[in-house]
Order: C-alpha cells, then structure tokens, then sequence
C-alpha cells in the first residue's frame, strides 16, 4: 500500500466543534449561576451581569492570539481553530472562580499558554497547570472561595438533588452536574473521546473517599464532596485533553487511577486544587505510563 | 476486537450486473526473467497455449491471437517485461476436455490445479470461504456469489467430500441482503456448508482476521475466497486455467462503477469507459481507497492479484500534528502501534489508521505522499 485516499469524517476543528457543543450548556448554566441570578437579586451590576461570558471571551480569545502569533513566529499557515488552544483557553475559565482577578486571568492564561505553544512539548496538562497557577495567586492575594456572592449571602442547605441543578460550589461552569452528565453522554458517542479517563477517575476517587467519609463518620457528606469544587468536571473535560493523557488501553486506567488517588490526597489537604494537582501529576507521566504499557 | 465501520461518504455508485470485458485489442501476459518461454515473436497462439513456464508452472495464453513481441508493463506496481499478444477475436481454445462427473482424489485435484498454475494452499481440515469484500466499494466477491450461486455451492460440497473437510463455513457480510436472501434459500441443499453472517466491520474480510475471529487454528485451516471457488469449478469441469479476472472499477470520476469481468493482461486504461475522465486531474488507486495504492503508468495491466480500480479526483488533504488521540492503536486490529512502532512486525496494512486519524496523517505506507 502508499496511499489512503478515503479518510474518516473527524478532524481537529470538528472535534473542537463537538467538545464546544459540550460545554455551551454549562456556559448558559454558568452565566445564570454566576451573572444573571446575582443581577436578578441585585447583588451585581450590569458588569457583574456578564462577568462569568467575560471571563468565558477572554480564554477563548487568549488561546485564538496565542495560536495566531505561533503561526507568525512560525511562519505557518495553520487554521486558528485546527489547534485546540482556543478550547483551553476556555476550559482555564470555565474552572477558576468566579471571584478571580480579571487581569490576572489574562495575563495568566495568556502567558502559560503562550509558553506552552512555543515549547510544544506536551508533558504537563497545560489547562490543569494553568488554573492551578490562577487559583495558588488568588489564594495568596486574598481569601480565595469558589462561592459567588449569592451563596457568600444565603447560608445554603443543600440535598443531592440541587447539586445536579448547580447549587453546589465551584469554578464558574462546573456546577451543574446533571448537565455535565448530558455532556459526558454527548462526548462520549465520540470515537476520539477517552471515555475510560473520567470513568475511572471518577469511580477510583469516590471509592478511596467512601472508605476514608465512612472511617471518619462522614459520610452524609459524600455528595457534597464529589459535586463540589469542579472535580467531576476537570475529570470529564480536562483529564482526558489529547496531547497530555495516556492513549493505550491499558495506560488509560492507570492514569485515571493515579488522578483519582491523587486527588483524594491532595483533597485531604485543600479541595479546591485536588482534581487540577491529580491531573498536573498524571499528565507528568502519561509517557511513561503508555510506554510500559507496550512493553 | 475493536469495530470500525467505514463511512462510506464518497459519491461512488455501483451498477448491479456484471459487465464482460473479454476482447481486448491486445493482452500483455508479464515474465520474469528466469521464464522459460515457449513461444516466439509473430507465432500464432490459441486461448489456453502455454507462453512460457516458470520453474514448471505454466502460464496460459488468455486469448487467441499473434505474438507481437516484448514490451515493459507495470504489473502489481512492478515495471516487468511482457508478452504482448494481439487479439484475432476468434477465442480459438487449445482442445481441453470437459470433466461433468469425474469425481477427483486429493493427489489428483491438487495435481490438476497446480497444472492449470492454481496454487492454492489446500492443507487443514476446516475450509474457510470468503464471500466478503475486503473494502468498501469493493464488490466482486459479492457479484460472483450472487452470479453463479449454484456453481460455487456445488464446488465448495465437492472440496468437502474431496479434501476431507471436517468444518466448512462461508462467511458474508450480514447486510449483503441479496445474498442472505438467496444463500438461506439454498444452503439446505448442502448440509455440510455453515454460512456465517459477518458484521460489516473494517477489516473483517482478512484472512487473519476472519480466522481469528472463527477461532480456528491458521495450520489447520483452508482459505479460499469465492473467486478462488469459482476458478476451482473451471478448472476441474472445464480443464481451464484462469483467463478472466473478477474487477470493481468506480471511482467519484465515473457517471456508475460496475463489477466487470476481464481478461488477464488487459490495459487498465483499455476498461475504462469514459476516457473523458482522464483528462481531468486523476488518480488510479488499485485494490481499495483504505489499503491500495495508486499507479501513474499508464501501462497497467490487469493481474490476478487485482481486486479493484479506483478513478477518483485529487483530494488534498491538509495534515496536522498528531494530538495522541490513541485512535490509530487502540483500533487497530493487530494491536500494533504506528507511532511508536510497537508490534508492528504484525501490521497487516490494511490502512485503519491512516483512516481513523483525524491529524490527516499517512501513519502506515508511503509518508511522502
């Protein structure tokens, strides 16, 4: 054989297309989390309105200059969306806070990314590295939460069922779990999805978590630790980002395992960062994961 | 086993009957140079003489006509030196007898089919016979099951009783309605063939493939494809060798492809309808648009390894830098790895991943192109 002339349907601006698709609802759902509810309940102004699609325009934007300054150094004539910079970009901003200095997003977001393009390497999850970065600084500049005004006002009881309608904390698009589960099922009809990593990431994480709520007496707690501070979805959008997660069979499990039982460490520690730091270190490892793998 | 069904986008359309090609112009019948040659410039052969043999095995002239010389011919994507018949349309045959009822032993078939230059492995005691086409777009093999039901269904029982097969299945593709329909309808006649539906997965039709997935051992087992059944019946009732060669021939440039029969040696331009398509920008691709390659002399020949022909407009398409999706290897049905060259010794080129990838990038076979 030299040649084959019939390829499949999929490419990378397709595959950007159908993870956008993915993630618009939890866009809605974040603006009317983190904007349109304090607006309604006059907690914000106009600017506070729009605030979470601002920060959602300019991930987006910084991944689209990034890629298109890439190509000037370059000299290529790559398409802006034949990257998947732009989605990063996006992804950075759907986890951090709602609170998160909007200059200190840009310049953040557009510098790693920038960094991370020139070197091109693809050893850490760069989304992951990014947000853990913006997080760590909002933390030491001042009382980092992931609770929006409305929630910092109203001491809120929650049962399972407002989880899945959002009412948990987290990062400004990872709130609403029943979404993120219609999400899930959408990516996962996609061949190129790695279906494998948020599945077993998901369930080696609760596992180790059920053992320690149900050794310590906490369990009643359970729900509020997994839907909160945007775990399941760095699993289900970040964990399995192409360049930096493992792609063989068996490689995938482990890698999830190591997120998962990283995860739980870390969430021992400080929860907020615990997902993001569990796919930091897999993603370190994905090489020598799949490399072990096909020995 | 991973499933891959290939989407078949291309605006390729197939006519349902098969159109015969058997009067060329002229024939070119390729040797190798240790060929022992039987025949001289401007003799007069008949259909079935023999040209020259090749450390014993004879190759028979497929028409009746003048020797016009040498030429160089690009045969199997080899430029080798040719006999160039010129055809007198007569379709004299040499005298062959006809065997209706002559029932054979093992030694004697064996005997016969390697005399009409038939080799075919016929050791093992399970028969494996392929009625799938390899490709998509690809159809012969489900013409001729279609076409000449009777005979193939004969022939295979005869093997059976011949070789002493203990297991016989045919194997077809499950949404080749035609050809359940009509295969269920006979199959009882004959309760020695199993007919085994085969998802239309790519790429179930390979050997390998097909006898991993009966779970049968590979020593022990005959692979025939029904075109191989079909040249079987010709030689044990008509005493012939092959002349003629199953082909698809389609392509996004031609009106409607069809499954043809052809005689060996044919030019591949000769078939070819429309010759209007060839003046546009072109690309001939042998044997399937997954796993064939493309020819640029204009001086192929039809072979008996020739499946089908491609006419098909440039498509180029832009590659990327791969995002290590895992596609190629975790669908790949050998388990072998392109990229990083793990069990690739395995790789039976069938060109998955190069589908799959959605880089756009050549993993298996000619990267330059």
């Amino acid at each position: 054989m030299n040649k084959t002339y019939l390829k499949a349907k999929d490419n990378i601006k397709s595959i950007n297309l159908n993870i956008f698709i993915a993630l618009l609802p939890l866009l809605f759902t974040g603006f009317y989390k983190n904007g349109l509810k304090l607006y309604i309940n006059n907690l914000v102004s106009v600017y506070g309105l729009f605030k979470p699609l601002l920060f959602d325009i300019i991930g987006l934007l910084c991944g689209i200059i990034v890629n298109i300054i890439y190509n000037r150094i370059k000299k290529s004539n790559n398409k802006v969306f034949n990257d998947f910079y732009p989605l990063y970009g996006l992804l950075i901003a759907s986890v951090i806070s709602i609170n998160t200095n909007i200059a200190l997003f840009t310049t953040s977001t557009f510098i790693l990314l920038l960094i991370s393009k020139l070197l091109n390497n693809n050893k850490i999850n760069i989304i992951a590295f990014t947000s853990l970065i913006i997080i760590f600084i909002s933390n030491l500049l001042g009382q980092f939460t992931y609770l929006n005004l409305y929630e910092q006002k109203n001491t809120l009881t929650l049962n399972s069922l407002d989880y899945l309608i959002g009412r948990g904390s987290g990062g400004i698009n990872t709130t609403y779990i029943l979404v993120l589960i219609i999400s899930l099922i959408v990516l996962s009809v996609n061949r190129y999805y790695k279906k494998e990593i948020p599945l077993y990431s998901s369930i080696t994480f609760i596992s180790c978590l059920t053992f320690y709520l149900i050794f310590t007496n906490k369990i009643g707690t359970i729900l509020d630790n997994i839907f909160t501070n945007g775990i399941l979805f760095s699993y289900i959008f970040i964990a399995p980002e192409f360049l930096t997660s493992s792609y063989t069979k068996k490689g995938k499990i482990i890698y999830s395992i190591i997120i998962g039982v990283v995860t739980f460490i870390l969430y021992l520690f400080y929860p907020p960062l615990s997902a993001l730091g569990g796919i930091i270190i897999a993603s370190l490892c994905h090489r020598i994961i799949d490399k072990l793998c096909q020995r | 086993m991973p499933k891959v069904k290939i989407e078949e986008t291309e605006n390729i359309r197939l006519s349902k009957t098969i159109k015969e090609i058997l009067n060329p112009d002229y024939v070119y019948i390729p040797f190798n140079s240790n060929a022992n040659l039987h025949i001289k410039s401007n003799e007069y052969v008949k259909k079935g003489s023999i040209l020259f043999d090749d450390n014993k095995i004879p190759t028979y002239s497929p028409i009746s006509g003048k020797v016009i010389g040498s030429c160089k011919v690009l045969s199997d994507n080899k430029l080798k030196d040719a006999i160039a018949i010129e055809n007198d349309f007569e379709e004299k045959n040499l005298k062959r007898k006809t065997y209706k009822n002559k029932s054979y032993t093992k030694e004697e078939l064996i005997n016969k089919l390697s005399e009409l230059n038939l080799n075919y492995n016929l050791k093992g005691n399970t028969l494996i016979i392929n009625g799938i086409d390899y490709e998509p777009y690809e159809y012969s093999l489900s013409h001729i099951t279609k076409n000449y039901t009777e005979s193939i269904l004969d022939t295979i029982d005869e093997l059976i009783s011949i070789l002493n097969i203990k297991k016989c299945y045919l194997a077809i593709k499950n949404d080749d309605t035609d050809n359940v329909q009509t295969l269920i309808n006979q199959i009882g006649t004959y309760p020695s063939i199993n007919l085994r539906l085969i998802d239309n997965y790519y790429p179930n039709a390979n050997k390998q493939i097909i006898i991993k997935n009966f779970k049968l051992d590979e020593k022990n087992t005959i692979y025939l494809n029904v075109e191989d059944i079909y040249n079987i019946y010709n030689a044990i009732k008509k005493d012939e060798p092959i002349y003629d060669k199953f082909i698809t021939i389609t392509g996004n440039l031609l009106n409607k492809g069809r499954v043809l029969k052809v005689k060996l040696g044919t030019r591949i331009l000769d078939i070819i309808d429309n010759n209007s398509v060839l003046n546009s920008n072109y690309h001939i691709i042998i044997n399937g648009l997954l796993s064939g390659y493309e020819i640029k002399n204009k001086n192929a020949i039809i072979t008996s390894n020739i499946r089908s022909i491609f006419i098909c407009k440039d498509n180029k398409i832009e590659q990327n830098s791969c995002i290590n999706c895992g596609l190629c290897h975790i669908n790949c049905p050998v388990n072998a790895d392109p990229r990083t060259g793990y069990n690739l010794n395995k790789c039976i080129k069938c060109g998955l991943c190069n589908y799959l990838c959605p880089s756009k990038i050549q993993l298996i076979g000619d990267k330059n192109e």
